[in-house]
């Protein structure tokens, strides 16, 4: 859900390495902030903040703030937005200080809970008063954390959006739903403090490093205008002789593009790719061919190339995209479709099928079979799988990005009706 | 001549196996005494899967067609396609010996090794080197250079590579059926041999030969090979989208595009269902605007892939024959109006010419690359007796592909 604020037309088309500066507020923003400082984000500034002393005190931010000192006593917000709110308040010169000289401010918080919910709208506000460009970029609560911190959210979100130019959320939910069901809470909140950080990352490329085709921060936010569903979000680097299709399927298999099918309800998707000066337009044209087989023609594609003098020989594709909230309906329609052909066609696929929806209490050896089977099609993107047919177990006849097996109308999105 | 010489053809396709005994007979005249067909097993998109099952079905098309001939053989040359198959273009060039000024036969051959000096993947071998043309002492044009006085030879050629053990594998099941392989041929080759003669190929004609799983191109400009490959593609594509996209099983699928799909421009407009006869399926009708947009998107896109590979607008005024379709795919109603529109040339469907043998042969398209090989055979064969090296071809073949 992206969320334009009132100075949405505020636009810079480009943004000096030097004037970005990541802010983190509160548990959520602390712990991509540490995974931010592992990567190589050029000389973008990373700010960590929050309300708990120990956890800043930890963090390994080159700039650290501590909010109301004198009003948490650096003891945390306790899970309450007013106290997070009052904290950032009592701290808002040194945030607004702490964000002056910077071009753009990326926002990052986890909402839910008490610093990032009621600390991140401060923060962004404060940021804003010295003319930069704010873009908010959030995580929305496991739906098991509790109606409360759901509602919480839905507030903060609603407030970090009048001093953001645009807000980038993420579910939490989306992203851990497609590992395995069962994993340990701690690795859930990894898994999506390491989606994060891939954003942030291609975000700051996407403005920062010199392009061959420049990606206005203009268009950068058209591709979120009045959106009114998730964010999805996808990255994947290679290099070698097949780099563009194996970066591009990485990309595709991120959790918040779910293998690609998501892209198909997507309203508009920005693409950028960035590589060493060795880029080729065939290979941009490629990135592009593979992706439009996901991605509804009607759907606004907004293409972004740079070079970047340390990529080596690795070529990295990011993808963005906003779905149309009406898009549920299309994409089961679809899946729904595949699964008849293929309960006519061949009987294995359809025993997969049915292992990953219910009844699972059959004999044991016919559970094991169907657990292999699914993870199996986990990895060779279960939906293609379905679509090649008899040609299911060869070996796909790839031309210009496109697996050709895959009957021709289905790629072209023709109509049957 | 003692006695008549026998060429035998195989082409182990994707969806057949078909064999053709061809005797050349004192006058000189090759005339084909017997032919052999079976369902095609263990083949997928052109390329041997199961080398046990396909050498069954080797053995029945083979031994229908020594019977019919009242023959037995002993060698045979065979059909190779598969998407590993490339065509490349280059060009060689030597100086002659200062000793002599004449060109001689050793010279040609060097002239040819000199363009093979170029870099194909690893694990793949040569299989055709075919001259474009030579020039001698820059001098554009020469047809043959034997004989011509000059210093320095040069040729282009069309070079076809691919992976050396997917060749390998026709030659195992040749070896698996107890016969010996003479030739190994790229089917778009042998396939323009069936279809076009010299005067067709210094006309210029593009030839599609659409199979069942693959589809091999071959572009003839002034006379000579400038472009070929294989695309994984072909007919059971269609059907498998058939099959998909009206939810009918293969089987049917197969049948219904057959008798009734139509890719012709326009057809996607066409009225009226078809109703199956099939107890489980009884009572499903299948629309035929349906059945056809799904062919012809297919259909139209596997020709816009081919118009692109071989750069066709760069060659479009050369190719004076236009587009010529054959094999089993090129049965489909309509086909040749589309291949014209997305072309824009003419463009028809093309058996193979006649020679003398069962007329069956020469009235469909589906036996083009199988009686392109005896053909083929045959005109290596005067080629050899010409230059009278006997040696050169197998030596040839035993360095190409080794094991042979």
């Amino acid at each position: 859900m992206i969320n334009l604020g009132p100075n949405s037309s505020a636009a810079s088309p480009a943004v000096p390495v030097t004037s970005i500066k990541v802010i983190g507020v509160g548990g959520a923003g602390l712990a991509l902030i540490e995974r931010l400082t592992a990567l190589d984000l050029g000389l973008t500034k990373l700010i960590a903040s929050g309300t708990d002393a120990q956890a800043l005190l930890a963090s390994s931010a080159e700039q650290k703030i501590q909010l109301g000192r004198e009003r948490t006593k650096g003891l945390g917000a306790g899970g309450d937005p007013s106290v997070g709110e009052g904290a950032a308040r009592e701290s808002a010169e040194e945030i607004c200080s702490a964000c002056s000289g910077a071009e753009m401010v990326i926002v990052c918080a986890g909402l839910g809970g008490g610093t990032g919910s009621g600390a991140a709208p401060v923060v962004a506000a404060e940021a804003k008063k010295n003319g930069a460009l704010v873009l908010g970029l959030v995580t929305l609560p496991f739906r098991g954390e509790g109606g409360k911190r759901r509602k919480q959210a839905e507030v903060a979100l609603s407030r970090l959006s009048r001093p953001c130019t645009a807000v980038l959320c993420f579910e939490n939910e989306r992203m851990s739903a497609h590992g395995a069901a069962d994993v340990p809470v701690a690795e859930a909140f990894s898994a999506s403090a390491e989606v994060m950080a891939s954003a942030v990352l291609a975000l700051v490329r996407m403005v920062t490093l010199p392009a061959v085709l420049r990606l206005g921060v203009d268009e950068l936010l058209q591709v979120f205008h009045g959106a009114d569903a998730r964010c999805q979000f996808g990255h994947g680097t290679a290099s070698g002789a097949d780099r563009v299709h194996v970066a591009v399927e990485q990309a595709l298999q991120s959790p918040l593009l779910d293998s690609g099918s998501l892209l198909a309800d997507a309203e508009s998707v920005l693409v950028h790719v960035t590589g060493s000066a060795s880029l080729r337009l065939s290979e941009v044209k490629k990135v592009l061919a593979q992706l439009s087989v996901h991605i509804e023609d009607s759907a606004e594609i907004m293409l972004g190339v740079a070079t970047d003098g340390q990529a080596g020989n690795a070529i990295s594709v990011s993808i963005m995209a906003c779905a149309r909230s009406s898009g549920g309906l299309l994409a089961a329609e679809e899946v729904e479709e595949d699964e008849v052909v293929t309960t006519e066609e061949n009987m294995e696929t359809s025993v997969e099928n049915d292992g990953q929806s219910e009844d699972k209490e059959k004999n044991p050896v016919q559970t094991k079979r169907r657990k292999v089977a699914v993870e199996q099609t986990q990895e060779e993107l279960p939906l293609d799988q379905a679509m090649r047919g008899r040609f299911k177990d060869l070996d796909p006849t790839m031309v210009d990005g496109q697996d050709l097996d895959i009957p021709t109308f289905i790629r072209m999105r023709l109509r049957l009706k | 001549m003692a006695r008549p010489l026998l060429h035998v053809g195989l082409e182990i396709g994707t969806t057949k196996v078909a064999a053709v005994i061809a005797e050349t007979s004192s006058d000189g005249l090759l005339r084909i005494i017997g032919t052999g067909e079976s369902p095609s097993r263990g083949v997928r998109k052109g390329e041997i899967v199961d080398i046990g099952k396909i050498t069954l079905c080797l053995n029945d098309a083979l031994s229908a067609a020594e019977e019919k001939a009242d023959r037995e053989i002993t060698e045979v040359v065979v059909a190779v396609t598969g998407s590993h198959l490339d065509g490349l273009n280059n060009r060689g060039g030597i100086m002659i010996p200062e000793d002599r000024d004449e060109i001689e036969e050793e010279d040609v051959q060097e002239v040819e090794q000199s363009a093979l000096d170029v870099t194909i993947p690893s694990g793949n071998a040569f299989l055709h080197t075919i001259v474009q043309r030579y020039y001698v002492d820059g001098q554009q044009g020469v047809a043959s250079p034997l004989g011509m006085i000059g210093r320095r030879l040069e040729a282009s050629f069309h070079i076809v590579h691919g992976t050396k053990t997917r060749i390998q594998n026709n030659i195992r099941c040749i070896r698996e059926a107890n016969l010996k392989p003479n030739n190994v041929v790229m089917s778009a080759v042998a396939s323009s041999h069936a279809i076009l003669d010299q005067s067709d190929r210094e006309l210029g004609a593009l030839v599609i030969d659409v199979g069942g799983g693959t589809t091999d191109y071959i572009l003839f400009r002034d006379g000579a090979v400038i472009h070929s490959g294989v695309l994984a593609v072909g007919g059971d594509h269609i059907t498998n989208d058939i099959s998909i996209g009206l939810k009918i099983p293969t089987k049917w699928a197969e049948k219904i595009k057959i008798e009734h799909a139509d890719v012709a421009p326009g057809s996607t407009a066409a009225r009226g269902a078809i109703e199956i006869e099939d107890q489980t399926l009884a009572g499903r009708h299948i629309e035929r605007r349906i059945l056809n947009i799904v062919a012809e998107a297919r259909v139209r896109e596997l020709l816009m892939l081919l118009k692109r590979r071989v750069n066709i607008e760069r060659h479009a005024q050369f190719i004076g024959g236009g587009v010529l379709i054959t094999g089993g795919t090129a049965e489909l109603k309509g086909i040749a109006a589309l291949a014209s529109e997305v072309f824009g040339m003419p463009a028809r469907v093309a058996c193979p010419r006649p020679i003398l043998g069962p007329s069956v042969l020469f009235e469909s398209p589906r036996f083009s690359t199988v009686v392109g090989l005896v053909l083929y055979a045959q005109a290596a064969q005067e080629a050899l007796e010409e230059i009278s090296i006997f040696d050169r071809l197998r030596s040839k073949i035993g360095r190409i592909i080794p094991g042979l």
